[in-house]
């Protein structure tokens, strides 16, 4: 049974209840969203023993026949994205109860209905829902992001929404496109209805299609508003932007290659590499010359997602590549959304995310200490962590591709490694005392567990490449029409 | 095979980055003879605190040799600019997607 489903409606449902709980204490608004993202995360983890017997889980709103209808459909890959959305979010709505002090029932309600957009946005089968949803998820993340209503914010939500807005915009041109040329919104119909077509509208449509998830993914040159906008918003919603909304952006571009277009050219896969080995350089020189932990934080993101691209790009050739693709975006998620609640951490307790300002951090906190050492460890890809075993996949299948990617693939790992010793060293090791008091449970708890799955998945790699093994298997999309258009 | 082949290499290089951690473990737990003596050059006497370096002034070089002038310039903050970096990416799209399509 399609249970994550109901996680849809469980957050929307949040998010509304939550300003009229807040009538009754403002206390309790916290504990609906952290409840609410806990059973979500709940619902997401029920429905794993429906896809590792049936692999793809499907249903029509209101007992329509597809393609007419709404079709919501799950497979593997839309289960991981599901997992990565719903446990970032029950996480980032844990570590905000001491971390957000003001305007409690628009965070937290915005919250839930930025989650619920995400969640859409992947279960849905059909073109136009997916807009809807990602419409969605795009608002609230506009609204996060003036949280602190400074001028910082005001700039990097303005920046944000006029490029979402034009991202969104030609989405929706790229979807006119497909209907026109079609008839049908469905994905699985147009998977069956685009290769008996010869039109140049097609690549029309995909770049624009294109261009609207690679601003979401901040690849390059559409990277742009994630450090603005990044560095202006509260850091657990930094670390959804980071990690959820990029994995939905991925998870979305890799749907219309894989399963819409079903894109078979090596040519259009080698332009997809060369876009990632661009982004995760550029991605990684602007973040070494950052003086603001936010700021570095989001070009870091942007470079890691760039490892992503490059070893899907490079996954036609050499399937190992689609795995560390997944591998990778599975490990990115979890080391970012570490690095960002440590500097969520950092930001509460010295009021500041310059880290000409900061210092000190290794003698008032160790366990924060270690944490933050395993993040930026495991983004530059050091043995015994995460990120080296998917990375280390990254090379091995780029290096039998195109050697010249392996060795950019390696430099920008080298720099990664370079802008966090930075940070780290300024953060940590400079002697500056702190004032404040301990770091709150509700703060520590995440982070403990997150920097754990960094050295497990370090320790275990099998079990990362297992997953994502039977993740690509649900990169080919006969069964996904099949299971779709004929039940 | 191939996956098997990694897993081999990953384990190898666990190994061998553990055996290089203990060895340097082993020789850091030696303890060492220390002598204290005032800090002297140039024919003056230096106080400590004179020679502190900020730790992030270790990069600066680093840094420097990576401010590509092109890439610094492209980040102008001014959301024109990331307006019509997104339209020439559109249009660069389509042209590629055409002529590979």
């Amino acid at each position: 049974m399609l249970y994550s489903f109901y996680a849809i409606p469980l957050l929307l449902g949040a998010a509304f209840i939550i300003p009229i709980v807040s009538f009754k204490g403002i206390r309790y608004v916290s504990w609906v969203a952290i409840v609410g993202t806990f059973l979500a995360l709940l619902l997401a983890s029920l429905t794993i023993p429906g896809i590792m017997t049936d692999r793809i889980l499907t249903f029509q709103m209101e007992d329509w026949i597809a393609p007419f209808g709404i079709t919501v459909v799950v497979d593997s890959l839309s289960l991981l994205i599901i997992m990565i959305v719903t446990s970032i979010g029950f996480l980032a709505a844990m570590f905000s109860y001491r971390f957000i002090k003001d305007k409690r029932t628009k965070y937290y309600s915005l919250l839930c209905l930025f989650l619920a957009g995400m969640l859409g946005a992947v279960h849905t089968g059909d073109m136009f829902n997916l807009f809807v949803f990602f419409e969605i998820f795009s608002l609230s993340a506009y609204a996060l992001t003036s949280y602190y209503r400074n001028a910082n914010a005001i700039e990097g939500s303005i920046k944000y929404l006029i490029q979402g807005s034009l991202a969104t915009s030609l989405i929706l041109f790229g979807v006119a496109f497909l209907y026109g040329l079609t008839g049908t919104l469905n994905m699985a119909d147009l998977a069956l209805k685009i290769p008996e077509i010869s039109s140049f509208v097609l690549p029309l449509s995909l770049g624009l299609l294109l261009t609207g998830f690679g601003l979401k993914v901040a690849m390059f040159p559409f990277h742009a508003w994630k450090a603005d906008a990044i560095s202006a918003t509260p850091a657990p919603i930094g670390a959804l932007f980071a990690t959820a909304a990029t994995s939905v952006g991925i998870y979305t571009m890799l749907r219309m290659f894989l399963t819409v277009f079903s894109i078979t050219s090596v040519m259009v896969y080698t332009l997809i590499a060369l876009i990632g080995v661009v982004t995760m350089i550029v991605g990684a020189v602007m973040a070494l010359q950052q003086r603001d932990l936010l700021r570095l934080l989001a070009y870091s993101s942007i470079s890691q997602a760039g490892f992503v691209l490059l070893a899907f790009g490079v996954g036609i050739s050499n399937s190992l590549g689609y795995t560390a693709a997944v591998f990778h975006l599975f490990n990115i998620v979890v080391l970012e959304a570490l690095l960002f609640f440590c500097a969520g951490v950092i930001i509460h307790h010295a009021g500041t995310s310059d880290m000409g300002k900061l210092g000190g951090f290794a003698r008032f906190s160790p366990v924060l200490n270690y944490a933050f050492l395993i993040g930026i460890l495991a983004n530059a890809g050091v043995p015994l962590l995460n990120g080296f075993s998917s990375k280390w996949l990254i090379y091995i299948a780029t290096l039998q591709t195109n050697p010249i990617f392996m060795v950019l693939a390696v430099l920008a790992s080298v720099l990664a490694l370079f802008y966090g010793l930075k940070a780290y060293s300024v953060i940590f090791l400079k002697n500056t005392k702190i004032k404040t008091k301990g770091i709150s449970h509700y703060m520590l708890i995440p982070i403990v567990i997150l920097a754990g799955v960094c050295i497990f998945f370090g320790l275990l790699p099998w079990a990362g490449i297992r997953i994502s093994n039977i993740v690509v298997e649900s990169f080919t999309n006969v069964p996904y029409i099949m299971k779709v258009l004929l039940w | 095979m191939d996956q098997v082949l990694i897993m081999q290499n990953i384990i190898v290089v666990f190994l061998v980055f553990l055996a290089v951690f203990l060895l340097i473990y082993a020789i850091g737990k030696k303890p060492v003879k220390r002598r204290e003596q005032k800090i002297y050059a140039c024919g003056e006497d230096i106080p400590p605190e004179h020679l502190n370096v900020p730790q992030d002034s270790f990069y600066r070089v680093f840094v420097r040799t990576l401010r590509i002038g092109w890439l610094k310039r492209m980040h102008t903050g001014n959301l024109s600019d990331y307006l019509a970096w997104i339209v020439l990416g559109l249009v660069f799209l389509i042209i590629i997607l055409s002529i590979l399509w």
